[in-house]
């Protein structure tokens, strides 16, 4: 079942003469087992409609509706949406507050009100899925840990509510290049195993690499929602908006350019190999 | 309502009140309160009202700012009036039961109420027309002259808190939604499980902000902080004669205050 | 101007034992040079230019400023004025209220007279363009705008050398081109000596060295195009390796000729057009 929004807009002190637009008109369907990106720059809305997605924010105008559930009706409890919609922030590690690693990520499935066994089970799930040994860490306390280690911690603790769709606001910010490509690694394979993934992120290298499908925002409302390769072949409208493309897709624009048949769509630097030398080879087969 | 708290807030604006040094306008708050608590007649009431009056007027804040601010304390002053009015012996005007009203009650109660109007009023004007920064270099300044120990470190202490207040706010409510977005809820529930339901909360805001002032430390001495010693400050404070007049009316405000009592 | 030899330097362990941050770094840094050092987490680097100022001091070796050998306790603050650095997190490097009192912040430290901690003030906000925020209160700017005050705040102090530990690790892609943009212009318009810790590689192919970092040790060191072209070894230690520079890399194992120092899509261009 979907996540869908309907029209929906979201108004800081509405009426007032304070009256803030964090997001107008949003139309949008995230279906089970999809992979899919949201990019903007700051303050285009990512945030604001982010939190629509569990709850945290309710809509003033339009629906937001999770699995035939609508949020803004008055019985809905919250509690059901967000097992359901896991919301990882940035900066995970900052939310760390128990004695131990094992307790920490069984404050949500506590909150849960699940039995203890139950619990501990998925306190063991949880830290397989961000490749943490069971045995290694769950004594541990999670302040002595490496800051990528509080980080999986942190995801682990959202991951033991057993969500199905799972939102990661830049899960790789502040993090090395071994650490982001590690997150991502995890986050690949969830995917994978069958969760629903969006992933909001300022790096179009991470979102090219991993995402099918791409959301833009630009001034609080979706200006694209397509496959990720078209989304990247609106290079100069993406440029007035202040993002960027891959570097290998520019690159591809710029051959493209110079009377080079080459696709433009292109995402790694392995497509752009191929390409390449597809187009090579051509031009020495006709000389 | 927690907006409405005038304390604390700062209003720019143009007006004699604001242009005063803030030294000067921290003792003139102090001798006011003095002036305050002296008066003990109707007359003398009436001189302080007509008397505060005029310095809002001077300092071009709105009077719905102020009553504004005074909204939130409406409790305390109603109580006072209460107390005083059904506490007080004397020549009785009304009775019912054993509940009655006084005549000098009447009195007392009206008197202590404005007491608490006009101080609310007057430490807010302070905080309205000055800011925060010239606030605590006031403070600092007046705390040197009078050889408290640790001036500079106070004053700064209070600088840095009030720099990072909207800072901590916002921290808190990120924090709050990402707890809440694990299913914590700190709405329901009785007294006790509301207070368990912080610990979510503060343990990180805790741990956040030891480490910041870690990093903060670490900063402030690489740009060669070390103590007050030797410091000077960019902004320099001095006194007009705007000041010595104003030292000089409540000066005078003071000796009614104290004259009136014999009135 | 900076002079580091045989670095070391340890720390204990939360869980007891002694950890090497440091195993003996040598290094060099001329004035008025931008360089960059690169590793990734754990390699070393903040450890090491953390002593650039003495905040840290030397286990083993030592670090020179200027001459001053950072250990002499009396030269500590003229150690610290010459050489300025800037941190990872934006928030908490402002202390003040408003913008302008907080860039005062580090002259009013040196007992500097107040008509001339105005003026550093002044041409320190306009150096980094943060003229019209003087009096803005920092809790509403953005990381990017707050990590330019930060600058500013240093820049006032006159320092020959800005080190920067990992300024940007914290801020969106445009608060990373507004910091790096002012940090160029320091260092070509200003003669300011760069030192810039980042794991961007876009930001160290802005430099004239880059020093590569790895458990302790300095394992590379050249110049940026001279770093970048070494694909395997950057992969190998776990570092982003700039696309251009791969793609030449993956061509060349397939047989293309192609120079050795494409860095720009430009570059690529260039070379696969002939």
């Amino acid at each position: 079942m979907p996540i869908i929004l309907e029209n929906v807009a979201h108004l800081y002190q509405p009426g007032s003469s304070y009256e803030v637009k964090a997001l107008q008109e949003i139309n949008l369907v995230i279906k089970e087992g999809e992979f899919v990106g949201l990019i903007g720059h700051t303050g285009s809305g990512k945030s604001t409609l982010v939190q629509h997605l569990n709850g945290l924010l309710k809509p003033t105008k339009g629906k937001v509706i999770v699995d035939d559930c609508q949020i803004s009706a008055k019985k809905v409890n919250l509690k059901e949406i967000r097992k359901k919609v896991g919301l990882v922030f940035q900066y995970p590690e900052h939310q760390l507050f128990e004695e131990t690693v094992f307790e920490d990520i069984a404050f949500g499935p506590k909150n849960l009100g699940l039995p203890p066994e139950q619990i501990e089970k998925r306190v063991k799930k949880a830290l397989e899925m961000v490749h943490l040994d069971y045995e290694k860490y769950q004594a541990a306390s999670p302040f002595l840990l490496s800051g990528g280690e509080k980080r999986r911690v942190a995801i682990a603790g959202v991951l033991a509510m057993e969500p199905k769709y799972l939102i990661l606001d830049e899960p790789t910010a502040g993090l090395d290049p071994r650490g982001r490509d590690e997150i991502l690694e995890q986050i690949k394979e969830l995917h994978q195993q069958g969760m629903t993934v969006v992933l909001v992120s300022h790096s179009m290298d991470d979102v090219a690499r991993l995402t099918q499908r791409l959301v833009v925002m630009h001034r609080n409302t979706i200006v694209f929602d397509e496959e990720t390769r078209k989304v990247f072949s609106h290079y100069e409208s993406l440029q007035e908006m202040g993002l960027d493309i891959p570097t290998v897709t520019k690159l591809m624009f710029r051959l493209k350019g110079k009377g080079w048949l080459v696709r433009q769509d292109v995402l790694t630097v392995e497509e752009a190999k191929k390409e390449i030398l597809q187009v090579l080879k051509e031009a020495r087969n006709h000389a | 309502m927690l907006k409405d708290i005038t304390i604390g807030q700062y209003i720019p604006g143009v007006s004699a009140v604001h242009n005063l040094d803030p030294r000067t306008k921290i003792i003139c708050l102090v001798f006011y309160m003095v002036g305050l608590f002296l008066v003990n007649n109707a007359l003398g009431y009436l001189f302080v009202t007509l008397f505060t009056i005029g310095i809002v007027f001077l300092s071009h804040i709105s009077l719905m700012t102020i009553l504004k601010g005074i909204r939130p304390l409406m409790i305390i002053i109603l109580l006072t009036l209460s107390l005083h009015v059904f506490m007080t012996e004397g020549e009785i005007i009304w009775q019912w039961g054993f509940l009655k009203i006084t005549w000098q009650g009447l009195r007392q109660g009206t008197f202590m109420a404005l007491r608490l109007i006009y101080l609310v009023t007057i430490t807010s004007l302070l905080t309205l027309t000055t800011t925060p920064l010239a606030l605590t270099d006031g403070l600092e300044r007046i705390l040197k002259r009078l050889f408290v120990p640790l001036a500079h470190e106070l004053a700064m202490m209070m600088t840095i808190a009030l720099r990072f207040i909207p800072t901590l706010i916002e921290e808190t409510e990120k924090i709050m939604k990402a707890q809440m977005a694990r299913g914590a809820d700190f709405e329901s529930g009785g007294l006790l499980s509301r207070a368990k339901s912080l610990i979510p909360l503060l343990v990180p805001l805790f741990l956040s902000s030891f480490r910041r002032a870690d990093e903060l430390a670490m900063a402030m001495e690489a740009r060669c902080y070390r103590g007050g010693e030797n410091r000077t400050r960019m902004r320099q404070l001095v006194m007009s004669s705007a000041d010595y007049l104003a030292f000089m009316i409540i000066f005078l405000f003071v000796m009614v205050t104290i004259y009136s009592r014999f009135w | 101007m900076i002079d580091v030899k045989n670095l070391k330097h340890q720390f204990r362990n939360p869980q007891g034992g002694y950890q090497e941050a440091l195993k003996g770094v040598d290094l060099q840094i001329g004035q008025g040079e931008f360089v960059a050092i690169i590793g990734h987490n754990g390699s070393g680097k903040s450890t090491l230019a953390k002593h650039f100022n003495a905040l840290l001091l030397p286990h083993h070796g030592s670090v020179t400023v200027n001459g001053i050998d950072t250990r002499e306790s009396e030269c500590l603050w003229q150690i610290r004025q010459k050489v300025g650095m800037v941190f990872q997190n934006p928030d908490n490097q402002l202390i003040a209220t408003t913008v302008e009192e907080d860039v005062a912040f580090g002259p009013e430290n040196l007992g500097i007279e107040p008509v001339k901690i105005r003026q550093l003030v002044d041409e320190a906000l306009e150096s980094v363009g943060m003229s019209t925020y003087k009096k803005r209160a920092p809790h509403l700017l953005s990381g990017g705008q707050k990590q330019r005050v930060a600058i500013a705040g240093v820049v006032a102090m006159r320092p020959q050398v800005l080190v920067l530990d990992e300024p940007t690790a914290m801020l969106d892609p445009l608060g990373r081109q507004e910091v790096m943009d002012t940090v160029v212009k320091l260092n070509r318009e200003e003669g300011l000596t760069v030192v810039l810790i980042t794991h961007f590689m876009e930001e160290a192919v802005l430099a004239d060295r880059v020093v590569v970092m790895a458990e302790g040790l300095k394992v590379m060191e050249d110049s940026p195009r001279g770093i970048f072209s070494r694909v395997q070894q950057l992969k190998d230690l776990r570092l982003d390796v700039p696309p251009m520079m791969e793609l030449r890399d993956t061509l060349a194992r397939e047989g293309l000729d192609l120079p050795r120092d494409i860095l720009t899509v430009e570059e690529m261009v260039v070379a696969l057009c002939r």
